[in-house]
């Protein structure tokens, strides 16, 4: 499998058709991946792709703008990604070669577990266990059936554990701000200590501003270093926007928040 | 650190009945940043505003608050004191202490820690007041018209009386519209010809007015006073200086197959043609679809009979872009299409026809002569069935309003029917007479008594088609009876309708229309001509269906709006708009998507040296400053001046610590 | 004593301000709970001004616009109706009781209404705090 995507991209550098090539490579050992930037024709066998390439490398993509790029999708999400990218003007669609490598690995990621696949964890290390414990699977609505009081407890403990590292928005292709509003000074919408509530602050802001351009990649919630299940909030997010407006990210519809119907949401303001 | 004072005015017993004032004064004293705190009985007063002016001179501040009565009241004044005594107007911020504390507390502590806390909101957002300018903007004193119906050239005439240059822009060969159409018009039977050809000629000869007419609106860009329009005159084949206007090219023309749009499709016309003889301009078109040269390369006749050498079939359609401060929007109407009614015969059988179609029967310019005949063998009908709010008042067809002109039309119909054919019969199946309007319901009146036309209060179930005649069934709801009537000829009264492509131009302008099309205007009773985009008002029958006095009225009225904007010298603009940092704008188009007055334009900027960046820019003079743009804006690069984040967050923090 | 509760109440400039200030002018008493804060439009609100001020410790906030089709600027009240709907949901996904967040329409000529929203999430907010 990686031979030919190594032959593709070795062609696509060859003749000239890109500059520099986005891809995956082993990480520190045969279970991680780490981005690959490759604009050499003999630095091709670099490139892998396998079951644990998953991160969302459309993150890399608007800091290239200028340039033609060929970029390596593992998953159906980061190609989304691609688009929204190009939807929002971030990129332009003709500098982008896609080298779709999702089919090819869609068949063996299934074989493992879904929430396994999303950290590469192994299932011998016990972790799966307390995952599940903690509620980490839990679909949205099963969450949304818990108390308030619940809900609460259990976000509090998980921000509880937030760094604010901001790892989350690193990796997240639609993070894209040349400066990210936590960091602004005047105003200081959040200052630097971290505490329970500012943590809480920052992930639900950004969950607002992710509202309708997260393609459900995952990349947040497998960067962050302390496990705060962010896909729940994401799921969350996705279903509102289904639920309230029949948006689907990612199907070239226009953003929620830049239109709306008048006869819409009568019953949740009065 | 700022310089601010701090003004608490008693409101005579007002607010000091209910505030401790002096608790307030002195709360405030010591308040970051302010630097003077006192109170007075009336602020408002000359010798209020007085005080405000001495204290900003001696103590030198730059900021002031005042804690009074409701912005709404008294802000502009007190921003027009502080600028008496050389600050900024915007340096102001009021502490609403009547209406939201003495007016709404008795418990006077209470009443008297919130006044402490509303004067301290006040003290922290002027802190984050910046000093905002004015904002001036240059007119280009030139209006464009959008259609050319009656509503256009009277738009058209009287801006230009008015002094301005206006551009009309008409999509059909010649100017005249729908009332062009008519043969005479209610209730005092003018005859539309008569009373319109003037107007049509006026505008073709007013040196103010440049006539654009098959041509079309395809772009607008700018805002008002700063209008830049994209029209595309779309090529004739005819050449507008070397014609002559004689029609021999017309009359040689051999494709005749194509029905006459102006005669409502009951006569043809050929290829080469203007729609009607008092065409303006007189100058004919080449119809590219019906033309037999354009479809197999041969033919050619028009060129060879042309006695000037204007046939041309090497034009192209050209684009044009101009500039215009203020733009009338006079597209007018469609009629409603009757095919949709099975119980009309779905627009199938020949002798049902249409109001405008029995409109070009009767003009004696028209196909027949003048004559009413009917389609299907051309004799004279002898009973005429009138068929009333066809596509109006119709829920079950999405057409719930009602069209305003079919009633009296109907009527007026039914007049020259029996006029021209002393025994024929009129009958008419109404639903409500709508006759409200000079003379209109005299006029009914009129027809029913001295014409003889007989109307019955209900609707037709069903028409049959027989061998040589219509049987229209229906309901008499007056006299309760089924009613069956042999008639050689039904008339709909089909209703009005916004143009089909009214939709498409209100995207382009920005402004709104109704669930039936209709544009909408500013405010339904006190500002029924402009839209909520400024510099764009509306005439006519786009904004709703009306009558030809109403249209002119209403004509009349959008010059008017137009005089008064193109008169000023420059536009001056509320300085409370939104402000894009485009080093902080990544171009994402959310805030140009979600503006509700196209303020936004994305535009290739010079963000740093050698960086060159697609970012959002405000369009001052069309900012109206709702602030849309800055909840959309995810990297908060954009900000609403006068309520910019920085002075919101400064007043959340203040409250929040209570 | 225990301290009193905090509403931070977002007020549209057009209509429910001048509703607040009709409230006034009718001298209808309702409780101090409430301080104004003065917006130019609901479509102005961004929700992070919403997250700060129960961040900064306020126990309530009220949101109060235009009816729909009355906005003064015709759509805004549009946007935010669709803003509020996800960070309501949002909210309370997060734990945050429904009562703390409220939102509605009051008109300019709505003065008696805005005293009787005022009492009733004064009311709302202190059964939350009560069995907080």
């Amino acid at each position: 499998m990686s031979k030919t995507l190594q032959e593709t991209a070795r062609n696509l550098l060859a003749e000239n058709k890109v500059e520099v090539i986005i891809g995956y490579a082993q990480g520190y050992d045969a279970f991680h991946t780490r981005p690959v930037f490759i604009s050499n024709v003999e630095d091709v066998s670099k490139l892998i792709i396998n079951e644990y390439c998953t991160n969302n490398l459309s993150v890399y993509l608007p800091i290239h703008k200028k340039l033609k790029v060929g970029i390596v999708t593992a998953k159906e999400q980061d190609l989304a990604s691609i688009h929204e990218l190009i939807n929002e003007h971030q990129i332009l669609e003709e500098n982008v070669i896609i080298i779709e490598a999702a089919k090819q690995i869609s068949s063996l990621s299934s074989e493992l577990g879904e929430a396994q696949r999303d950290r590469g964890i192994d299932e011998e290390d016990g972790r799966q266990e307390a995952w599940k414990k903690r509620g980490y699977d839990m679909a949205v609505e099963e969450f949304e059936k818990l108390s308030a009081k619940e809900r609460e407890t259990f976000w509090d403990k998980e921000f509880e554990r937030c760094i604010r590292c901001y790892a989350c928005r690193q990796v997240c292709p639609v993070c894209y701000c040349p400066d990210c509003f936590v960091n602004r000074t005047m105003p200081k919408y959040l200052n630097e200590a971290v505490d329970m509530n500012k943590n809480k602050l920052f992930s639900l802001v950004r969950m607002l501003h992710v509202f309708g351009r997260c393609m459900d990649c995952r990349a947040c919630n497998n960067a962050c270093p302390v496990g705060i299940p962010l896909r729940l909030l994401t799921k969350k997010i996705a279903k509102d926007a289904l639920e309230l407006f029949g948006y689907v990210s990612g199907q070239g519809q226009e953003h929620p928040f830049s239109t709306f119907e008048k006869d819409e949401l009568l019953e949740e303001i009065r | 650190m700022s310089k601010t004072g701090v003004f608490i005015c008693h409101c005579g017993s007002n607010i000091a009945g209910v505030v401790a004032v002096e608790k307030v004064v002195e709360s405030a004293k010591t308040l970051p940043g302010v630097k003077v705190a006192m109170d007075y009985k009336y602020m408002c007063s000359d010798p209020g505003q007085n005080l405000i002016i001495n204290t900003i001179k001696e103590q030198a501040l730059d900021r002031v608050v005042v804690g009074s009565c409701s912005p709404r009241m008294h802000e502009n004044t007190f921003r027009m004191t502080i600028e008496r005594a050389g600050l900024n107007p915007y340096r102001l911020e009021i502490a609403n202490l009547r209406e939201h504390v003495s007016w709404v507390h008795s418990e006077k502590a209470s009443a008297t820690d919130k006044a402490i806390k509303l004067v301290e909101l006040a003290v922290a957002k002027v802190r984050r007041n910046e000093p905002l300018q004015k904002i001036y903007a240059e007119i280009e004193k030139r209006a464009l018209v959008i259609g050319g119906g009656i509503a256009g050239i009277q738009a058209a005439l009287d801006i230009a009386a008015n002094g301005y240059k206006v551009t009309l822009v008409e999509r059909e060969p010649s100017i005249g519209g729908r009332m062009s159409q008519l043969d005479k018009t209610f209730p005092t039977m003018d005859c539309s010809a008569c009373i319109l050809t003037p107007k049509m000629v006026a505008v073709a000869q007013n040196k103010d007015i440049t006539l654009l007419t098959y041509a079309e609106v395809e772009q607008v860009h700018g805002y008002v006073g700063n209008f830049e329009v994209n029209i595309n005159k779309k090529a004739r084949f005819v050449s507008m200086t070397k014609c002559i206007g004689c029609g021999v090219c017309t009359e040689k023309c051999p494709s005749k197959k194509r029905l006459s749009e102006f005669n409502a499709n009951i006569a043809t016309r050929k290829a080469i043609y203007t729609p009607f003889p008092q065409a303006v301009p007189n100058i004919p078109v080449i119809d590219k679809d019906s033309c037999m040269y354009f479809a197999t390369g041969k033919c050619k006749v028009c060129e060879k009979v042309c006695p000037a050498g204007a046939v041309d079939y090497t034009q192209e359609d050209e684009i044009i872009t101009e500039k215009f401060g203020a733009i009338v929007v006079a597209t007018g109407y469609d009629l409603y299409d009757h095919s949709s009614y099975g119980e009309y015969g779905y627009g199938e059988i020949p002798d049902v026809i249409t109001g405008l179609q029995l409109e070009r029967m009767i003009n004696s310019g028209g196909p027949t002569g003048g004559h009413i005949k009917r389609p299907s063998d051309g004799k004279e009908p002898e009973t005429v069935v009138f068929i009333q709010c066809v596509g109006s008042r119709d829920d079950a067809k999405g057409k719930p309003y009602c069209s305003r002109v079919c009633c009296m039309y109907t009527a007026k119909q039914a007049l020259l029917l029996r006029e021209h054919y002393p025994n024929s019969k009129a009958i008419v199946f109404y639903m409500d007479i709508r006759a409200a309007g000079k003379g209109y319901e005299e006029f009914i009146q009129r027809v029913q008594t001295e014409y003889g036309v007989l109307y019955l209060r209900g609707r037709v179930s069903r028409i049959y088609e027989k061998k040589d005649h219509l049987l229209v069934k229906g309901v008499d709801t007056l006299s309760g009876n089924q009613v069956e009537i042999k008639a050689d000829m039904v008339v709909l009264a089909t209703g009005l309708k916004p143009k089909k492509e009214a939709q498409n131009l209100a995207q382009l302008l920005h402004i709104g229309y109704d669930q039936n099309g209709f544009y909408t205007e500013l405010h339904p009773k006190l500002a029924p001509v402009e839209t909520q985009i400024a510099g764009v008002y509306l005439a006519g029958c786009c904004q709703s269906p009306k009558d030809i006095p109403d249209t002119v009225a209403q004509s009349s009225a959008t010059a008017a709006k137009v005089g008064a904007l193109l008169s000023k010298e420059r536009l001056e603009i509320e300085p409370m708009i939104s402000e894009v940092n485009p080093l902080l704008c990544s171009g994402c188009r959310m805030c140009y998507n979600a503006c509700p007055y196209g303020a936004i334009e994305m535009e290739d900027t010079e963000i740093r040296r050698g960086e060159i960046r697609c970012v959002a820019k405000v369009l001052v003079s069309v900012c109206k400053g709702c602030g849309v743009c800055v909840a959309g804006c995810y990297c908060k690069a954009i900000d609403l001046k006068g309520w910019t984040d920085r002075q919101l967050m400064e007043q959340i923090k203040v409250i929040s610590y209570c | 004593m225990e301290k009193d509760i905090n509403i931070i109440g977002f007020l549209c400039n057009w209509c429910s301000y001048a509703g607040a200030d009709l409230t006034g002018l009718n001298r209808i008493i309702y409780p101090t709970n409430i301080k104004i804060v003065r917006i130019p439009c609901t479509g102005r609100m961004d929700p992070v001004l919403i997250m700060e001020a129960f961040h900064n410790g306020a126990d309530g906030v009220l949101v109060s616009g235009c009816h729909p089709g009355d906005c003064h600027y015709t759509e805004g009240n549009y946007y935010w109706r669709r803003r509020h709907a996800v960070l309501k949901r949002l909210l309370e996904f997060l734990g945050i009781d429904e009562r703390r967040f409220q939102a509605t329409w009051v008109s300019a000529s709505e003065g008696k209404r805005f005293a009787e929203v005022v009492k009733k999430v004064v009311d709302d907010v202190r059964s939350w705090k009560k069995n907080e």
